[in-house]
């Protein structure tokens, strides 16, 4: 079910490099510093987590589902939307904590 | 009425929560309110009977109408009803907030060691956060059993026999805790976190490590525990229409 479509790369403990086509989300006291951001196709979304406590960052917007998996403090994971939508994405472990990402051309 | 496998989560401050069961399968009160009435298992009640009972009470149309007037008696207007109620179920003052609105002598210095263990070495703040004392989040505390909980609802790897984080105020009048009721005391669910859990598996939170805490430093933790417990005038219970 979750068969991701969209690339995911996983990097535990350290930064990401980021590059002009980035955009970082930081998580910090369980909310992500945006509640919505706009990217262009291809453009990559790196989440770090910047809390004292493990995050899971996901979506199940049918067409853009995936699973960054868990996240220790410290940790980054990016992913890069292949797919025009707009993806609602939580943290599985705290629910609160909701992004919407509107994927363009 | 057979004993669920799930022990009955507190209703207390639900106000503040969003996704309602130790799953989260509920989302809102109002989606909440009607499903143990209807679950085979609990009330075993047909909602369209509900209704019809609820309609045959002249008492009761009458403050339906008044409550919600140009609304018929319904599945929506009982479970705005039930969630309204539940909404008025909220913890008082208890002695940990007198303590931290300046009274020295509101909790003792047990106590007060106590909730150092908790934000400190014990980490229990991690997940019991906040002033209601959880992050309404869902984790797998390793306990035994085949209920893979918010797992069933949300199949992540890191949700399998995950559950929600109870609150913690007034948490001694609740025996037995977890959510299965497999502890039953206090002092039995902090021997439990000071051992990390009873089972080791992936989906197990990293938080859940054993804590190695001291005869005297679980019993300061208890007495903190004890001190989010507030002293409520006891509820009228009113009389029902018939």
């Amino acid at each position: 079910m979750f068969k991701t479509i969209l690339s995911t790369i996983l990097v535990a403990g350290i930064a990401l490099p980021m590059f002009a086509a980035d955009h970082e989300i930081s998580q910090a006291d369980k909310a992500f510093s945006k509640s919505e951001i706009t990217i262009r196709l291809g453009e990559r979304l790196i989440f770090k987590n910047d809390d004292e406590v493990t995050h899971n960052v996901y979506s199940v917007t049918p067409g853009m589902t995936f699973d960054l998996q868990r996240q220790a403090p410290g940790a980054s994971s990016s992913i890069t939307f292949n797919r025009e939508g707009t993806a609602e994405v939580q943290c599985s472990i705290h629910p609160k904590m909701k992004l919407i990402v509107h994927v363009q051309k | 009425m057979k004993p669920l496998n799930r022990r009955t989560p507190t209703i207390l401050n639900t106000a503040w929560a969003d996704l309602l069961f130790w799953d989260g399968r509920a989302d809102g009160l109002e989606e909440q309110a009607l499903n143990p009435i209807s679950a085979p298992d609990e009330m075993n009640q047909p909602l369209d009977k509900m209704i019809e009972t609820v309609n045959g009470i002249e008492a009761y149309k009458a403050l339906f109408a008044r409550a919600y007037p140009g609304e018929p008696v319904s599945e929506k207007t009982i479970a705005r009803a039930i969630a309204t109620f539940e909404r008025t179920v909220v913890s008082g003052i208890a002695p940990f907030d007198r303590w931290v609105s300046g009274d020295e002598r509101a909790i003792s210095d047990g106590a007060k060691r106590g909730f150092d263990l908790f934000n400190g070495k014990a980490a229990c703040a991690k997940c019991h956060s906040g002033w209601n004392f959880t992050d309404n989040g869902f984790h797998d505390i390793g306990i035994e059993g085949s209920d893979r909980g918010r797992g069933v609802r949300l199949p992540l790897a890191s949700m399998q026999f995950a559950f929600k984080t109870p609150t913690l105020r007034n948490a001694d009048q609740r025996a037995p805790f977890m959510h299965d009721g497999s502890e039953q005391r206090l002092e039995d669910v902090v021997e439990y976190y000071d051992r990390g859990g009873n089972v080791k598996r992936p989906s197990l939170a990293p938080e859940i490590v054993p804590l190695h805490l001291s005869t005297s430093e679980k019993r300061d933790l208890i007495d903190f525990l004890r001190t989010l417990t507030s002293v409520e005038k006891p509820t009228e219970v009113p009389l029902f229409p018939r």
